[in-house]
């Protein structure tokens, strides 16, 4: 009956050539086998930025985007405000911030808007952030992900940051 | 499953055109070793080894081998020390041509040796790090963002009895044929987090196995 969908049978030294195919057929299925596998292929993805590093920021920390610049940034974390603002250490001019609205991860701050800044901002989960320095460089941040008490404050702000870009 | 009919039609076909051949199919295991990872049997992930060998006599006890075999290597690390937690595994097809010394022409023992390229039929990479003490993953069909076409030595030593055989082989990959395409512009991790991406992809390695088959015709 299976002979009926193989090959035409010829014979080869006393064995069919369909007996041949039979075993043609085994190993083609065998070796196809792992290309039938349904796997989902990679569509979806936002990679950190090579030169970003992480950081996690509680209240009153300070981070700085350059050294002896007045490239740095407060966090206050209170029970009413959740702002980021910059920082002036020296009297000079101070950097400012512009909040580029939700993002997936660091690498979807693209823009370096020319105008719009300001000295404080809300710090929002999932939001991502251009800076200016006063020497006319850039730099960014992304809020990942916080952590928050039972009252709602939040406690704990985890940043992935990156200069310049 | 199309390639495969295609091909299986092609060599359905092309067996009634070889007089003096004799054809062998044979399967086995096998596991690889080097690159950046060392993996055992049980570490590989798809270690089945399926192989048709087509022999056309040469000259006296030298004989040309063709084929198709499919084989899978793969590795898995737990090692976070440097880049991700990594785990990979790929599948291959390959077209090996070898010359076959039939050890004074007995039928008893063979060695083969020669060029055996290969093609990547699936690459599935999984890989995993701690981010703000949070675990993210990465997990997907890396096929279309890796290279395909690969080039290696095989050698292979033959022991037969009567139509049955058993082998033992090894594939080796030249030197420096990296996998990596495009993958670094379409993964989760950048070159800094991914383990894959740091060594480059999974490359250098050598393919051992074992297989046993009979010889069809």
């Amino acid at each position: 009956m299976l002979d009926q969908f193989l090959i035409p049978s010829t014979k080869i030294k006393g064995r069919s050539a369909s007996s041949t195919s039979l075993w043609l057929i085994i190993f083609t299925l065998s070796a196809f086998q792992y290309s039938c596998e349904t796997d989902s292929v990679v569509s979806e993805f936002c990679t950190d930025p090579l030169g970003s590093d992480n950081l996690i920021y509680k209240n009153g920390n300070v981070f700085c985007f350059k050294k002896d610049l007045n490239g740095c940034f407060a966090l206050e974390l209170t029970a009413t405000k959740t702002v980021v603002r910059a920082v002036n250490y020296v009297g000079r001019e101070l950097a400012v911030i512009q909040d580029i609205g939700q993002v997936k991860c660091l690498s979807q701050v693209k823009e370096k808007p020319t105008s719009g800044y300001v000295y404080t901002v809300n710090a929002l989960l999932n939001h991502g952030y251009s800076i200016k320095l006063p020497d006319g460089t850039y730099g960014r941040f992304f809020i990942d992900s916080w952590m928050k008490s039972t009252t709602g404050t939040v406690l704990e702000i985890n940043i992935t940051r990156q200069y310049s870009y | 499953m199309k390639k495969g009919l295609i091909i299986l039609i092609f060599l359905a076909g092309s067996q009634k055109t070889i007089g003096q051949t004799r054809i062998y199919v044979a399967s086995g295991l096998t596991t690889s070793y080097g690159g950046d990872w060392n993996t055992t049997l049980a570490k590989t992930s798809t270690p089945l080894y399926v192989d048709l060998e087509l022999e056309k006599k040469m000259l006296g006890s030298v004989s040309i081998v063709g084929g198709l075999s499919t084989f899978g290597v793969g590795y898995n690390s737990d090692d976070t020390g440097f880049g991700s937690q990594s785990s990979y595994r790929a599948t291959f097809i390959s077209v090996p041509l070898l010359f076959r010394w039939n050890v004074r022409n007995k039928n008893i023992l063979f060695f083969d040796f020669g060029l055996s390229p290969y093609y990547l039929l699936k690459a599935h990479l999984q890989e995993s790090i701690y981010k703000f003490n949070i675990r993210r993953d990465a997990e997907g069909d890396i096929t279309e963002y890796s290279k395909r076409f690969f080039t290696s030595l095989k050698f292979q030593q033959t022991v037969a009895f009567n139509r049955l055989t058993f082998a033992l082989f090894v594939i080796a990959p030249f030197k420096g044929q990296s996998p990596i395409k495009d993958l670094v512009d379409h993964w989760d991790f950048n070159q800094q987090q991914s383990a894959y991406l740091i060594s480059g992809g999974y490359k250098d390695f050598v393919v051992m196995g074992l297989k046993a088959g009979v010889r069809i015709k």
